[in-house]
C-alpha cells in the first residue's frame, strides 16, 4: 500500500490530469451505446417514424423487452399480456421512450466487475434514482412550463460523472497496480471524484448530446439560480437536498448544509412541506431494482 | 397577542411586513440593522424575529450569533434575498425556524409565520425552539406546490368534493356521472396538469385515475396526487381486458374500476367508499337504522350493509363495556323476511358478546317481530324512552 503522502500526491496528480484533459477536450468518455443513440436521434423528430424506431429497437432485445414491459405495466395502462413492440412504442409515447431509453443507456455506466466500485456505484445509482423521482414529482406539482420527464432525466444524470470518473481511476489503478498495488486510498479516491465529477458529467452530457437543461443541471448543482427560480437545475438541487436529508446519500453530508438547501429550495420553488414530505416519505417503496434491473 | 420583531434595512420591506402582520392581529416592532435589533431585544421580548441578512452596521448572521450566544432562543425566520448555501447553512447551525426568499408572496410569509408561532393548527409537539432538522415550511393556497394555506395540507380552507375523475375522454366523465347518485359530487379532469391543479384547490374523498392517458405515467401521477390528497382513496380506471387487479394495487392504488362501467360495479364502489356509516348510527348504547331512500333493487344491499354494521357496532359496544343495547328499527322499510333475518343475526351476535338487545319500532314492525318464533321473545318498545326505562 502506498504511503499516505504518496497517495495524496498521486491523487492530486491524477486530478490535475483529468481536469487538463477535460479542458483540452481530450478526455476519453464512454459513448452512448449505439442502439439507444440511434433511437434517440429518431425521437428528436416530433413526427418520428414508428417503424424505423421499432426496427432499431429490435436490434437490442433487452431494450425491446424493457419497452414492452413498460407498456404492459400499470404505469401506462396494463393490457392483456404481451404487446407487439410497435403497439408498445405508441402506448408509451415519445417523451416516455426518451426517458426509458436514456435510463437504459445510463444504467450501463453503473455496471462494474470490481466489487468495491460496484457497491459505490450502487449507492450513486440509488441516490440518482431518488433525485430523479423527486425532481419529476416536484416539477409536476409546480407546473409552469417545467417538463417532468426532463427533470427526471436531469435528476438521474446529475451525478453521472461519478461512476464515469470512478471507472477511469480504477483503470489507472489497474494499470499501475502490478507495480504499486493500492496506490490510492479510498479517501483520496472520494476526494478526486467529489472535486471533478461535475466537469466529467458535463462532458458526458455533451458527448451524449443531452438537452441543455440537463447539462446545466449537471454543471450547476451547487447553489440555486436566483435569476430563474423555477428552472430544471433548481428542481434538481432541491430534489438532491431532499434525497440526502432522507438518507439517500453517496457519502457523509453536512446536515446544516442540506437543511439550508432544502429551506432555500422550498422557498424558491414555492413548497408546501406537508406535500413534499409525503412525496419523500414513500420514496423507498417506489425505487426500482438496482442498475441493470 | 403575538409580538414580532422585523429587522431589515429596507423601510419598504419593514412596511410591507408590518402591514401584513398587523392584519393578522400581531404586534410588530422593527429595527434597521442587527445592532438596533439586539438593543430592542434588551427592552422587549418577542415571539418571533424576521431577520434580513445583508444590513449595514451589523448584518443578520452576526446579529443571530450574538443573540444565541447570550442564550436567547427566540424563533427566527430569515427573510432575505440571499440564497447562498453557505450563509443559510451558517444560520441553520445557529438555529432558525425557517427561511423566506425575497421577493416573497404574502401567503408564504403568512403561512410560515403562522407555522413558526404554532398558530396554523398543525398542533403536535412544537419544537422547543429553532431546530435545524425538519424545516417547517408552510406555503399558501396561491403557491404552485401548495396544498392550501397553512400546514398539514390546509384542508380547512378548501372545498370538499367527493370524486375526482382523471381521464382524457370526457365521455368517461359523463358516463360515470350518470351512474352516481345526485348527492355524490364529482369533478372531471382531462389531463394530469388539470388534475394536479384541482387537487391543490379542493379536497377529494376519492381520486379515480385512468391508466391509459396519452403521455402520462399514471402511477407517477397517482403518487403526486396522493401527496396533495393524503386522505383520498386512489382508484385506478382500467380496461376490463387488463386482467386481475393485483398488479395495479401492487403499484399503490387502493382499488380498481373497469371500463366500460357496470352498474353493479359502481354500486360496489359507492358502498365501499360512500356508505360506510350511512345506514346505522351509534349514540351511546343506542343503534338507530337510517331510512332507505334508494331504488327497490338496492334493498338487499341496504339490509346486507345493516347486518354487517350491526355486528361491528355490537363489538364496539361490548368493548366499551355496554351489556345492553337499544336497537331502533323505526326507520327500517317493512320487509318482513329481511327484518326477521336482521334481528336473528343481531340477536345471535349480541348473545355471543353478552349484550341484551331491546328493540324499538313501529306497531307494524312489532307485528312482524312477534309473528316469528325466533324473534317473538325479543323485548319490544314503542319509543326509546320506554326502552331506556325498562333497562
Amino acid at each position: 500500500m502506498a504511503s499516505a503522502e504518496m497517495s495524496k500526491r498521486l491523487a492530486s496528480e491524477l486530478e490535475r490530469i483529468v481536469l487538463e484533459r477535460i479542458a483540452g477536450n481530450r478526455l476519453v468518455l464512454p459513448a452512448m451505446p449505439s442502439v439507444p443513440q440511434r433511437c434517440l436521434d429518431i425521437l428528436r423528430d416530433p413526427d418520428y417514424n414508428v417503424r424505423k424506431l421499432v426496427k432499431e429497437l429490435e436490434a437490442e432485445p433487452v431494450l425491446s423487452l424493457l419497452v414492452v414491459r413498460a407498456a404492459n405495466a400499470a404505469s401506462y395502462g396494463r393490457s392483456n399480456g404481451m404487446q407487439a413492440l410497435d403497439q408498445a412504442v405508441v402506448r408509451i409515447g415519445a417523451r416516455g421512450l426518451k426517458t426509458l431509453i436514456t435510463e437504459y443507456a445510463v444504467n450501463e455506466l453503473f455496471e462494474s466487475s470490481n466489487r468495491q466500485l460496484k457497491e459505490a456505484n450502487r449507492r450513486v445509482w440509488e441516490h440518482s434514482i431518488v433525485v430523479a423521482l423527486l425532481a419529476r414529482d416536484i416539477a409536476a406539482l409546480i407546473g409552469g412550463g417545467l417538463e417532468p420527464d426532463t427533470c427526471y432525466l436531469a435528476g438521474l444524470l446529475h451525478d453521472i460523472g461519478k461512476p464515469v470518473l470512478a471507472a477511469m481511476i480504477l483503470e489507472v489503478d489497474r494499470k499501475l497496480g502490478r507495480a504499486t498495488p493500492g496506490w490510492i486510498d479510498l479517501t483520496a479516491w472520494t476526494q478526486i471524484i467529489e472535486t471533478s465529477h461535475r466537469k466529467v458529467g458535463v462532458a458526458v452530457a455533451a458527448e451524449w448530446k443531452l438537452p441543455d437543461p440537463i447539462a446545466a443541471a449537471i454543471r450547476d448543482c451547487s447553489d440555486y439560480d436566483g435569476a430563474d427560480r423555477t428552472s430544471v437545475g433548481n428542481v434538481v438541487r432541491l430534489a438532491n437536498a431532499l434525497a440526502k436529508r432522507e438518507g439517500y446519500t453517496t457519502g457523509p453530508i453536512d446536515a446544516a448544509d442540506v437543511e439550508a438547501m432544502v429551506m432555500v429550495g422550498m422557498s424558491m420553488l414555492g413548497g408546501d412541506t406537508s406535500v413534499v414530505d409525503r412525496l419523500v416519505n414513500n420514496i423507498g417503496s417506489r425505487l426500482p431494482a438496482g442498475p441493470g434491473g | 397577542m403575538p409580538r414580532i420583531l422585523t429587522i431589515d434595512d429596507s423601510s419598504t420591506i419593514r412596511s410591507i411586513i408590518t402591514k401584513q402582520m398587523t392584519d393578522l392581529g400581531f404586534e410588530v416592532d422593527h429595527a434597521e440593522d442587527g445592532q438596533q435589533g439586539l438593543a430592542k431585544l434588551e427592552e422587549i421580548s418577542v415571539d418571533l424575529i424576521l431577520l434580513d441578512v445583508t444590513m449595514p452596521v451589523m448584518d443578520g448572521p452576526t446579529m443571530l450569533t450574538a443573540l444565541r450566544e447570550r442564550g436567547d432562543r427566540t424563533p427566527v425566520i430569515m427573510l432575505t434575498s440571499e440564497s447562498k448555501r453557505s450563509i443559510v447553512a451558517g444560520a441553520v447551525k445557529l438555529g432558525i425556524e425557517d427561511y423566506i426568499l425575497k421577493p416573497f408572496k404574502p401567503d408564504e410569509l403568512r403561512g410560515k409565520v403562522m407555522k413558526a408561532l404554532r398558530l396554523d393548527g398543525s398542533g403536535g409537539a412544537a419544537s422547543a425552539g429553532p431546530v435545524a432538522a425538519n424545516p417547517t415550511v408552510a406555503s399558501a393556497p396561491s403557491a404552485p406546490m401548495g396544498g392550501g394555506g397553512g400546514g398539514g395540507g390546509g384542508s380547512a380552507s378548501r372545498q370538499f368534493t367527493d370524486i375526482l375523475v382523471v381521464d382524457d375522454m370526457e365521455n368517461v366523465h359523463k358516463k360515470l356521472r350518470s351512474l352516481l347518485p345526485a348527492h355524490v359530487s364529482m369533478t372531471g379532469s382531462v389531463s394530469a396538469r388539470d388534475a394536479l391543479t384541482h387537487c391543490q384547490e379542493r379536497v377529494y374523498r376519492v381520486v379515480v385515475v385512468d391508466l391509459v392517458i396519452p403521455d402520462v405515467n399514471s402511477v407517477a401521477l397517482m403518487n403526486q396526487l396522493r401527496a396533495l390528497q393524503p386522505h383520498a382513496v386512489m382508484v385506478a380506471l382500467a380496461l376490463r381486458s387488463a386482467g386481475d387487479a393485483s398488479d395495479v394495487k401492487g403499484q399503490g392504488f387502493n382499488d380498481v374500476i373497469y371500463k366500460p362501467f357496470e352498474s353493479a360495479a359502481i354500486d360496489d364502489f359507492l358502498s365501499k367508499h360512500f356508505e360506510v356509516d350511512d345506514v346505522l348510527a351509534i349514540d351511546g348504547n343506542i343503534l338507530s337504522c337510517a331510512a332507505f331512500s334508494g331504488k327497490e333493487d338496492k334493498l338487499d344491499r341496504y339490509f346486507t350493509r345493516l347486518r354487517t354494521l350491526c355486528h361491528e357496532s355490537l363489538e364496539k359496544l361490548a368493548s366499551a363495556c355496554y351489556d345492553d343495547t337499544i336497537f331502533d328499527l323505526s326507520a327500517v322499510p317493512l320487509r318482513n323476511d329481511k327484518i326477521v333475518r336482521l334481528l336473528m343475526d343481531s340477536d345471535k351476535e349480541a348473545k355471543k358478546l353478552g349484550i341484551a338487545l331491546r328493540l324499538v319500532g313501529t306497531p307494524e314492525i312489532k307485528k312482524v317481530v312477534g309473528a316469528v318464533m325466533e324473534t317473538a321473545a325479543m323485548p319490544f318498545f314503542a319509543t326509546r324512552a320506554e326502552a331506556q326505562a325498562a333497562g
